[in-house]
């Protein structure tokens, strides 16, 4: 699932918002990502085939995060999601 | 802004400030904002990415609950993803009706909204398109051999399934009784009549949003220079729209900040009659009471809901619209309870 074509980032009092909306039509996720870089998934439905590689690699285009901070990043991301059931 | 609750207020300062029509003025007090009613506002009026934009560029931008951020920042980004896709879906398919011949001309949606300074915040819904009597056979033609399937509707138009948005096929360019009076469809004059009469037509039915006049009031600015300003009031006189039009007019200065310069300043007190509308009834009413019911009921109970609304709008309608008021009154009855083709409608 490609990512970086349909992602849109926002900004707002502080917080930042990671919007995907995958080429191939399927269901559009959001992630917040807080000041901190630490991702807590908010209003993200089903992961489906949504992966950590993908999210480091919008994060890496989009938000401007180098490979190795988007590496960092995305670790913690897969340890929040298996702490919270997300993982399939 | 007498009469207005504060949170209409505050949505019409970040329309400003995301439309580039700010006065400079003060920020106000963020204190005791309802941002919740904000948020809603917004959603209603299918202005959501606007006021994200206008929130988002305040020099010191407020504090505002987890809730309404997240809502605001959701919704302007689905909005513009919508958008690119609906601007890029109607720019191809304008170009592939060029080269078969054929002379769109595109309305209302992607037209105007490149008159905004992001255009992909303004929200899309349909694509309008209009096409010359003469051609109009062709253009269905066009659209059938496309794979398109054109179903016609009450008024003379079609409509055709599409994704992201339909197609509306328009055989009239105005939403007017015709008159070899108005100018030529596709003129800087004939966009701003047309924006005009269709914010009118809603006003006296079901109800307009917000979203509408910001699209006038950014087609006025984006046109500046390129029309008569004389010419265009003669133009709205010879429409019996005088009366309408200097309401519009200052209700754009006065709200969102853009003064068209073709009236005088009027009496600001009776920006109230449109405010009231507006804020009742959201994007085309659809928020007005009961009518989420009616639209979603059977094809009759939608027609006879629209008819009601029409009739309550009895004194706007006469006092801003005339006759064409009563021209929508008598052929909204003929064309959706009479079951005669090309006759006008309120959907």
């Amino acid at each position: 699932m490609r990512l970086i074509p349909g992602c849109i980032l926002r900004e707002l009092s502080g917080r930042h918002m990671l919007m995907v909306y995958p080429e191939d039509g399927s269901e559009a996720y959001a992630l917040e990502v807080n000041g901190s870089f630490a991702f807590l998934v908010k209003t993200a439905k089903a992961l489906g085939d949504f992966s950590a590689e993908d999210l480091g690699s919008a994060l890496e285009t989009e938000y401007g995060l180098s490979p190795a901070e988007a590496s960092e990043e995305t670790d913690k991301a897969l340890a929040i999601w298996k702490e919270e059931g997300l993982l399939k | 802004m007498e009469g207005r609750r504060p949170s209409e207020i505050k949505v019409f300062l970040f329309l400003r400030t995301a439309l580039g029509t700010g006065r400079g003025e003060a920020a106000p007090s963020w204190e005791n904002t309802d941002w919740q009613e904000v948020a809603k506002i917004a959603r209603e009026q299918t202005v959501s990415a606007l006021v994200f934009a206008g929130l988002s560029s305040l020099p010191c931008p407020p504090d505002i609950p987890e809730d309404v951020s997240t809502s605001l920042m959701l919704d302007s980004g689905r909005t513009e993803h919508k958008s690119s896709l609906i601007a890029a879906q109607a720019s191809s398919l304008i170009e592939k009706m060029r080269s078969s011949g054929l002379s769109p001309i595109l309305m209302k949606g992607p037209a105007v909204a490149a008159y905004y300074p992001e255009p992909a915040f303004r929200a899309g819904g349909d694509i309008d398109i209009y096409f010359r009597e003469e051609e109009f056979s062709e253009a269905l033609k066009f659209l059938k051999d496309s794979g398109f399937n054109p179903e016609p509707g009450p008024d003379g138009s079609y409509v055709c399934k599409a994704s992201p948005a339909s197609l509306d096929i328009h055989p009239r360019y105005f939403d007017l009784r015709p008159s070899p009076l108005l100018p030529s469809p596709g003129s800087p004059e004939a966009e701003i009549l047309m924006l005009s009469s269709h914010i009118l037509k809603h006003a006296m039915g079901p109800g307009v949003g917000l979203r509408q006049i910001c699209d006038m009031a950014m087609a006025l600015r984006g046109l500046e220079g390129k029309y008569d300003k004389q010419g265009m009031a003669s133009i709205f006189k010879a429409a019996g729209l005088t009366r309408w039009n200097r309401l519009l007019c200052d209700y754009i200065r006065e709200r969102l900040g853009v003064d068209a310069g073709i009236y005088p300043a009027g009496n600001r007190r009776r920006l109230g009659r449109l405010d009231r509308i507006i804020f009742s009834g959201g994007n085309f009413g659809h928020f007005a009471k009961g009518r989420s019911k009616a639209l979603s009921d059977n094809s009759l109970s939608r027609k006879t809901d629209t008819f009601l609304r029409l009739l309550g709008r009895l004194p706007f309608g006469l006092r801003y619209g005339g006759r064409e008021y009563l021209s929508y009154l008598s052929t909204l009855a003929k064309g959706n309870f009479g079951a005669e083709p090309g006759t006008n409608s309120l959907r």
